[in-house]
């Protein structure tokens, strides 16, 4: 069942529907919390206000473009003016808890190959410029597309393919180093 | 110009057809057209090479579900009560102790798995229609070695092949054409340049294996019962008989292993040292029948090699000789197994039994 469906059916009092969308959405908006810079407490905190929030408005609620974009835009506000408020919330990102979801078909050395890979990439992507960097994360790591990414940081979509584009070149650049 | 500045052609809108490409996310035209790019535009490969290669090394979000259901339980707790207070504002979020049963009806969440692998893969099936068609007509080039000798063999393209001993190399002339084509009789180690857009075929009897860009080992003497392909690193693809539905792709560290008799194929873990042994100059027994080991033996060695007892077939050999005399090997074999040997004339002549 794709978002729309599901929304209409919260907006039909479906609590079903809204459980099911909070455990699709949960890992990913998680995984966003963590790289906006706060501990995973605080992030918690964040998605079960925002899905409340959806759930008290769920009638009046007006969703633009698609859902996750919705979402996103929702939990980076909060976290923004969560970190505005109070610096010392800013604590480091945790680890990244596991890799199951890729581990689980892949043999040790590729593992370590594509780990390996991985971290080069994430060294690179930590590199970008702030804006970039989570216009890339955004779009690399997460897939919402420039369009939602648009709507989220409220910038123009071509803005947000012009960051892109710029990080990709950069990316080639330092992998000529690597290889 | 160096490839530094080169890049800085590449327009946006390329790299983001490339990106839309491996999300797939462009229209059908498109992918023809990128298709058609990647062939054509040397340039445009690099890129499309570069970002697959960023856009694999994407993780996938981890996904604790045992995470997400407490915050789901936490979330509906908090909804209840707000909702049995009757208050939907938002400021009488006041935990609440009593138990509230949640029924919850999980449905497969689903996660974004990073299909990147997969899609390199289909493009690049897609890309290479195999033909598995005999010599035939062709013209040639050969190179071959004598039992005892080992050559490396530059290709064109920038490929190395190690040729093993008693073994040969065809080179069809059109190779690097629209595709890298070679036929081997024998054993040879194939150090393959990456071109995507040239897939690399070796052709062995009724086996093709075809690959982009790697590093494997292929096993195929006429006189041999089998013929193996080991794959070291990257990703090969191995057809036989010409018939899709038996194709084979390995992954690193497999090997598959086709029985001329049965025409059957399986694929098994091999330890790298076992199989390209023979390119640092090591006589590598891998759990050898002593028939192979003795033909084996005679390839190295350029001597014929005669099994006198026939309870020997019934035994396999493991072991490794650093490039030593052949009496020194066989004084070793002969000591942890029951066998005996002697020189007839230019012949050698093994006895003994299985122990």
């Amino acid at each position: 069942m794709d978002d729309i469906e599901l929304l209409s059916q919260v907006k039909a009092d479906d609590r079903e529907a809204f459980n099911s969308l909070f455990l699709k959405y949960h890992p990913l908006l998680s995984d966003f919390c963590r790289f906006l810079g706060i501990n995973s407490d605080d992030g918690e905190d964040v998605i079960a206000d925002v899905f409340l929030d959806l759930w008290v408005k769920r009638e009046r609620v007006l969703i633009h473009s698609s859902l996750k974009s919705y979402l996103y835009g929702a939990v980076k506000n909060r976290v923004y003016t969560l970190k505005g408020k109070n610096q010392k919330m800013q604590l480091l990102p945790e680890e990244f808890a596991s890799d199951k979801a890729i581990s689980d078909h892949l043999r040790p050395d590729e593992m370590l190959f594509r780990k390996d890979r991985r971290l080069i990439i994430e060294r690179f992507v930590d590199e970008l410029p702030e804006q970039g960097r989570l216009i890339f994360m955004m779009n690399w790591q997460h897939q919402l597309d420039y369009q939602e990414i648009a709507e989220i940081l409220n910038i123009s979509p071509n803005t947000v393919k012009t960051h892109i584009y710029r990080s990709v070149n950069y990316f080639r650049k330092r992998l000529l180093f690597v290889k | 110009m160096n490839t530094y500045f080169k890049m800085a052609y590449m327009d946006e809108h390329h790299y983001l057809l490339i990106i839309g490409y491996l999300e797939g996310k462009i229209t059908e035209e498109e992918t023809q057209y990128l298709l058609q790019k990647v062939q054509t535009d040397k340039e445009f490969s690099d890129a499309f090479e570069d970002i697959a290669e960023i856009w694999s090394a994407r993780k996938a979000i981890p996904n604790n579900s045992s995470k997400a259901n407490d915050a789901l339980a936490r979330l509906n707790k908090k909804i209840d009560s707000l909702e049995a207070s009757g208050s939907a504002s938002k400021n009488g979020l006041v935990e609440t102790r009593h138990p509230i049963t949640i029924i919850r009806k999980l449905r497969p969440i689903l996660t974004v798995a990073a299909s990147i692998l997969v899609l390199a893969g289909a493009f690049w099936l897609y890309k290479a229609k195999l033909s598995n068609k005999p010599a035939g007509t062709l013209t040639m080039t050969e190179k071959h070695t004598a039992p005892g000798e080992k050559k490396k063999i530059d290709l064109p393209d920038g490929t190395v092949v190690t040729l093993n001993a008693s073994s040969s190399l065809h080179i069809a002339n059109t190779f690097g054409d629209d595709k890298r084509e070679v036929y081997l009789d024998g054993e040879a180690f194939f150090d393959v340049k990456r071109d995507p857009q040239k897939p690399f075929i070796v052709h062995t009897g009724k086996i093709a294996t075809q690959v982009l860009g790697t590093h494997f080992n292929v096993s195929a003497y006429q006189n041999d019962s089998n013929i193996t392909v080991s794959l070291v690193q990257g990703k090969v693809q191995v057809d036989m008989n010409n018939d899709p539905s038996k194709r084979i792709i390995l992954d690193p560290g497999k090997q598959m292993t086709y029985s001329k008799a049965n025409h059957q194929a399986h694929v098994t873990d091999f330890i790298a040292e076992d199989i390209t042994g023979w390119k640092e100059n090591k006589l590598v027994f891998n759990y050898d029948s002593w028939p192979d080991a003795a033909k084996k033996l005679s390839r190295w060695y350029g001597i014929p090699v005669q099994l006198r007892d026939s309870t020997l077939l019934r035994c396999k050999l493991k072991g490794t000789f650093d490039n030593i005399p052949l009496a020194k090997v066989m004084e070793q074999i002969k000591m942890v197994a029951d066998v005996s040997w002697q020189m007839q004339g230019n012949k050698m002549i093994i006895s003994g039994k299985c122990n």
